[in-house]
């Protein structure tokens, strides 16, 4: 089906909540989904398979530690230590270091550091095992984002100040598999609270009767 | 004019610097945000401007409505070259399907607003999708999608009068103001429709809810045409159309509740950019040296409408009419004290405001949307700052110290709170399953607290200050989040206020206390509603495009005679 970035923001934000991820955490990655989405990569079907992996749904606590200046990732999550390692990275400058025992979800963690690049204007260079050669985000095409795919083993990123404009990807719709999107919107679902009477009576928003 | 746009951590604006603006300590308290009327600035204004400037011309391409008035039409307008059409179905429900919850399923009318001239083809296959609106799909060229009801009394008696070439009854449009009231507008993506992103690179529509205000002018043209029409048939020869006095005087109705509160909140760099430009309006009024004749006229006679307009606004909420009791008291005097001690030569609007320093919030805030209207040329370019894209964005490499500081500066007020005990944090907002729309629960005595919306943002404060009462104040904020991560979204939000610091509201949005219309009004004020009217402290009926001009007026009167209906008055008064 045909959806809006909009409604994948949303969608994805709720599901992430449901999910048990933290508020900024489930903006990141919606933000991120809706990107993919909009450039033409299946940000939906990832989340939807990030969401699925019960791995994924631990706590807040991030698996990881500061060695000689540079951190070291165990245990790789896009929505923990994925976001919490770029916020180091922008924080420690250009040529800061981090590792990465194993990156999981590498498409929606480049959709995070592409995200981020634009927004800090700085390029994120990855390198890794698996790889012929170092990956950048933001790049000049989104493809390169699509390589990620590739990451398996231990990776090393690193930041630089961009030296280019990273290409606009406009919002727009974008297709996503029927059953994918339910799954989305069940998990979304379970941020709703059921009512009571005395909320239905005290909290409404509108008036109850309508005719005038 | 060149296009302004602010740095909120300069003094700069346009290459001159900003003026001294009203504390945000002050302005952002829901108290005052809750007195806040429409302004120049207000969304509908904004559009009503451009389409007088462009001397937009409606056309009605398609009528197909039967004899009772059910079926469809089509409205386009073009603005700034780009043809926009609003789909109207009238549908023939029962009175007992008739609700204005955001859940009802039946509408007397539904809408959608169309990127373009649409086709048979299309209206034929919008007709049953936009009839059922959130049942529907739709795709990018839809813009928005709304609906409404008829306000039967009103509805039927303006049809039968008109029928029987009479004009409706002032005191009947009066008490109502409007023929249909709308339930629900959607726009940015909801059901599928365009994304703002889409809507916000056309021309004209760049500002903020532009798409949804014409949507709803267009709605309201298509309300006075239905009546008309109705009349038409009823009536035949003998049926006349409203006066255009009539015609301006009916606005759109609107009942606003807790759906829309949320937005202030999950929106900060817009809020900003909205207060923003309303205060740096009001202060450049506020800068003027000295008034020319016409503007010291037009302060008295805005002054003079203004005590008018508030004298015909009657509610039945004790709390509201109470407050309107007290500024008809304060406007009289005024108007008094003005006629015996004329305002100053230097500086006129800064001592029409000095002289309400003491007054109530409402008298207050009535006058900063006064004298901004004394100003044009001085604001209504600020109007192109009030969208923006900027989003709430973490500061990584900023030290704690400087966090502790910007807590100091913009959460300061979060120390009046006592959280010991339970009113501090009372309430809880969610969106409720049954309903979809955003709703207050009570903490303490119903379930679901653990699913609340992040609206707790005092007590998010104390537990950051807490934490950060051990932290060397040297360190990065994202070395501590790598011990806290769960402090990285308050965070994100404090150094977001930190520049755009009209984009919190300065009170505990989860206390016992706490009244959602004020966030109502301060978001409605700033689409241009009029005649607040709450029915509770959670939702209000409001009248949008009351006093406008119609599409009829834009090709026979000129641009600047249309852009003067602050404060409208009854027919009889102002026609």
């Amino acid at each position: 089906m045909q959806v809006s970035a909009n409604e994948v923001y949303q969608t994805a934000r709720k599901a992430c909540l449901a999910a048990e991820y933290l508020q900024d955490r489930a903006e990141d990655i919606a933000l991120a989904t809706s990107w993919l989405q909009c450039a033409g990569m299946k940000g939906c079907a990832v989340l939807d398979s990030l969401l699925a992996d019960t791995k994924d749904k631990q706590d807040a606590q991030l698996c990881l530690h500061l060695e000689a200046g540079v951190l070291q990732i165990s245990h790789f999550r896009p929505a923990f230590e994925g976001v919490a390692s770029i916020d180091w990275l922008l924080a420690a400058g250009d040529g800061a270091e981090i590792r990465v025992a194993s990156l999981s979800y590498p498409v929606m963690f480049a959709g995070l550091l592409w995200l981020a690049g634009q927004s800090y204007k700085k390029q994120f260079t990855l390198m890794g095992e698996g790889l012929k050669t170092p990956i950048n985000l933001p790049d000049e095409a989104v493809e390169s984002v699509a390589i990620c795919q590739q990451i398996s083993g231990k990776v090393v990123i690193e930041v630089n100040d961009i030296g280019f404009v990273p290409p606009v990807v406009p919002a727009g719709h974008s297709e996503v598999a029927d059953a994918v999107w339910a799954r989305l919107n069940a998990l979304a679902m379970q941020t709703y609270v059921p009512e009571t009477e005395a909320s239905r009576l005290s909290g409404a928003g509108a008036g109850l009767v309508d005719d005038d | 004019m060149a296009k302004t746009s602010f740095n909120q951590n300069s003094d700069a604006a346009c290459g001159t610097s900003l003026p001294p603006l009203r504390s945000y300590d002050s302005v952002m308290r829901l108290s005052r945000m809750g007195a806040f009327f429409p302004h120049r600035l207000s969304f509908m204004r904004v559009l009503i401007r451009r389409l007088a400037a462009q001397k937009s011309e409606m056309q009605m391409p398609v009528c197909a409505l039967d004899r009772n008035g059910f079926g469809h039409v089509v409205l386009s307008l073009s603005l700034s070259g780009r043809v926009y059409s609003l789909i109207a179905f009238s549908r023939n429900i029962k009175d007992s399907e008739r609700t204005d919850r955001v859940i009802a399923t039946q509408w007397d009318a539904s809408f959608c607003l169309f990127d373009g001239m649409p086709s048979l083809a299309d209206i034929e296959q919008l007709a049953d999708k936009v009839t059922h609106q959130e049942a529907g799909r739709y795709d990018g060229r839809i813009l928005t999608l709304s609906r409404a009801n008829k306000s039967l009394r009103l509805f039927s008696h303006v049809v039968e009068r008109l029928a029987k070439g009479q004009q409706p009854d002032t005191d009947a449009l009066v008490a109502t103001g409007y023929l249909m009231r709308t339930t629900a507008v959607y726009g940015n993506g909801k059901f599928g429709i365009a994304d703002r992103d889409k809507v916000a690179g056309y021309d004209g529509l760049e500002g903020a809810f532009q798409a949804e205000m014409l949507t709803v002018f267009l709605i309201r043209e298509f309300t006075l045409l239905l009546a008309e029409y109705c009349a038409k048939q009823r009536g035949g020869e003998r049926a006349v159309g409203l006066s255009d006095a009539h015609r301006r005087y009916l606005g759109v109705g609107n009942s606003t509740g807790l759906g829309m509160a949320p937005f202030l909140v999950t929106h900060p760099c817009l809020l900003d950019s909205w207060i923003m430009a309303r205060e740096v309006a009001f202060a450049r009024g506020l800068a003027v040296e000295t008034a020319s004749n016409d503007q010291l006229q037009r302060a008295k006679t805005l002054l003079e409408r203004a005590c008018l307009h508030c004298y015909e606004w009657e509610v039945e909420d004790t709390l509201q009419m109470q407050r309107i009791e007290i500024l008809r008291t304060e406007l009289d005097r005024l108007c008094a004290d003005i006629s015996a001690r004329p305002l100053t030569k230097k500086a006129p609007f800064a001592d029409l405001f000095a002289r309400v320093e003491e007054g109530s919030e409402e008298l207050q805030e009535l006058l900063v949307s006064l004298i901004i209207e004394l100003v044009p040329e001085e604001v209504d370019m600020l109007a192109d700052c009030m969208a923006t894209n900027a989003q709430p964005r973490l500061i990584p490499d900023m030290r704690i110290r400087e966090v502790k500081a910007l807590i100091e500066a913009h959460y300061h007020w979060v120390e009046n709170i006592d959280f010991d005990t339970p009113d501090a944090d009372a309430q809880f907002w969610y969106v409720s399953a049954a309903k979809l729309e955003p709703r207050l629960g009570l903490r303490h005595e119903e379930p679901g607290a653990e699913l609340e919306m992040p609206f707790n943002i005092a007590g998010y404060i104390r537990a950051l200050k807490s934490a950060l009462a051990t932290v060397e104040e040297d360190e990065l904020v994202a070395a501590f989040l790598l011990r806290a991560p769960e402090f990285r979204n308050i965070l994100r939000r404090i150094q977001t206020i930190g520049k755009f610091p009209y984009g919190e509201i300065r009170d505990n949005l989860v206390d016992a206390h706490c009244r959602p219309i004020d966030l109502l009004r301060c978001k409605l004020s700033f689409f241009g509603a009029s005649k607040f009217d709450p029915k509770s402290d959670k939702w209000t009926r409001i009248t949008l495009y009351q006093g406008a001009p119609t599409a009829a007026d834009f090709v026979k009167a000129s641009s600047q005679d249309l852009d003067d209906w602050l404060f409208p008055l009854r027919p009889s008064i102002s026609g």
